[in-house]
């Protein structure tokens, strides 16, 4: 089998509890992990019904799941590993995201619901994301329709408005602000020297170690990728924005206009896009800007 | 001197003089008191002194990253300072095309104590455990990457051991490098924070050619 990613709309707990439980049920029977990330409130409906209670089942809160959608690709990732080591033939999951409570909260959810299918391809996966009709906007109901090929509401079919996973990524990210506060710097020849000037600037914004270790691996990996797509970084910029340390590098490559880049887990002997996984990672968010002059830029947050 | 000078010349034999003077010329023409066609002569035909000197210099041996090689950039730097004029030109060749050639000469070049490997010079390496394990310090990134596959590949006949107990910073290029060019099954006998989080983030840690001898907690 290779992965398969339903919406699942439900409009009464007693709809959520019956066709949720039969799926944890199928997967048991099909010797698979289960593993069913839901609201609180779903989590105890579930317990409750005998089916499902089972020591085979990991129930997770959705809200300690649903954190940064590249680290909860990265989660998913994990699990379907921890299943393969121990010999599970699948992993059966039921994924309600926490699609919080700001339009833009709902967009940066609606595209990651969109990278799941190019992320997790071909992996053996059966996850249906359960979409609450009585809480959650339209946007967001609409966008279940578009980011999977098929939803479940009293039966499974196809969805007819299901749409090419880079257009909705596009179409759900902010423009990048100006950002004008940050300060222009030199880029430095060299890796290490690049390492140096940013710990510098972490250590006097006192960004937290880990962080700053992060935003060095993650500046990395993108300078190193401007040196070998983008012939060389050409700018850089730096400074703190709220709560956030901001490092951008831009260079003036033919530029990359793919969103999903970054989003697939990294397989073994995999030569690309593995570090913009890495930076995706290790960073709070990162966003891929595309000046008129041409190149491309990219921006990290810790 | 000047006997010297022109018993020699006086052979046909190529003469070389070595003074502290900045003017050939002014000085042949004392050496010469005076009567100076035979002198000119012997300056025009380069059998007497130099107009300036033109010097190369196979400078391949760098690329087997040799302990030092660090400081070649300052040294050439301090080098063109030095001669200053264009009395003398220096040609080094560095030839990248023998790369794949040199790469025999790691083997000696990586000690059994730290030594820096890779052109940059913030990465050291050793071989330890009767040569049976790498050690690895410091930074290793994209930068050094090349030399450390080169390393690696050397020595893919035997299982590869690393000690990554030391390594600061490692980026996705150098974790990979340790696998030499193709990635070769590797173990790693310890690993520093930063090596173990970069193993976690390209899943190092569920790959069956990547053997883990440290306690792994996710």
């Amino acid at each position: 089998m290779s992965l398969r990613h339903d919406a699942f709309i439900y409009d009464s707990d007693d709809t959520f509890v019956t066709e949720m439980s039969a799926h944890l049920q199928a997967g048991l029977a099909a010797g698979a992990h289960a593993v069913a990330i839901t609201t609180r409130h779903n989590l105890g409906l579930l317990r409750e019904s005998a089916e499902a209670d089972s020591d085979n089942v990991s129930y997770v809160d959705r809200d300690e799941w649903y954190g940064q959608p590249a680290r909860v690709l990265a989660d998913f990732d994990r699990v379907l590993r921890d299943a393969e080591a121990a010999g599970a033939p699948c992993v059966y999951a039921i994924g309600e995201v926490r699609f919080g409570t700001t339009p833009r909260e709902w967009d940066r959810w609606t595209a990651y619901e969109a990278t799941i299918d190019r992320a997790l391809a071909g992996r053996r996966l059966k996850v249906i994301c359960p979409y609450d009709e009585r809480v959650l906007p339209a946007a967001v109901l609409d966008g279940a329709c578009a980011t999977h090929k098929h939803v479940i509401t009293d039966t499974r079919r196809p969805s007819p408005s299901h749409a090419d996973a880079a257009a909705i990524v596009r179409a759900h990210t902010p423009a990048p602000e100006p950002l004008p506060q940050l300060r222009t710097l030199q880029p430095p020849p060299g890796a290490h020297e690049l390492r140096e000037l940013l710990a510098a600037e972490m250590a006097a914004h006192d960004v937290p170690a880990a962080e700053a270790h992060d935003m060095l691996l993650a500046a990395g990996e993108v300078f190193a990728n401007a040196g070998r797509h983008g012939g060389g970084a050409t700018s850089l910029r730096v400074g703190r924005v709220g709560i956030h340390f901001v490092c951008e590098i831009a260079d003036a490559g033919s530029g990359l206009d793919y969103p999903l880049v970054g989003y697939v887990p990294p397989r073994a002997a995999q030569a690309c896009g593995v570090g913009l996984w890495v930076a995706r990672q290790t960073t709070s968010a990162l966003e891929l800007l595309h000046p008129d002059g041409g190149g491309l830029t990219v921006r990290l947050w810790t | 001197v000047t006997s010297f000078v022109r018993h020699g010349l006086s052979r046909r034999r190529k003469v070389l003089l070595l003074h502290a003077t900045d003017d050939v010329d002014a000085f042949a023409l004392r050496l010469a008191d005076g009567d100076d066609d035979d002198i000119a002569t012997a300056l025009d035909s380069g059998q007497l002194g130099y107009r300036g000197t033109s010097f190369t210099g196979d400078m391949s041996w760098r690329l087997t990253d040799p302990p030092g090689c660090e400081q070649l950039g300052e040294y050439e730097q301090c080098l063109a300072e030095i001669l200053g004029d264009d009395a003398v030109v220096l040609l080094c060749q560095y030839d990248d095309g023998a790369r794949a050639d040199v790469t025999a000469a790691h083997d000696v070049d990586v000690a059994s104590e730290l030594a820096p490997i890779g052109r940059c010079g913030y990465l050291a390496a050793a071989f330890t455990g009767a040569g049976r394990t790498v050690r690895l310090a410091r930074e290793l990134d994209f930068e050094a990457a090349a030399t450390v596959a080169a390393v690696i590949d050397e020595r893919r006949a035997a299982p590869i051991c690393l000690d990554l107990a030391d390594l600061d910073f490692v980026d996705v290029a150098g974790l990979r490098a340790l696998r030499g060019t193709n990635g070769h099954p590797v173990t790693i006998s310890s690993a520093s924070d930063a090596v173990r989080r970069l193993i976690a983030l390209v899943g190092w840690d569920s790959d069956p050619a990547v053997e883990l001898r440290f306690g792994y907690a996710v």
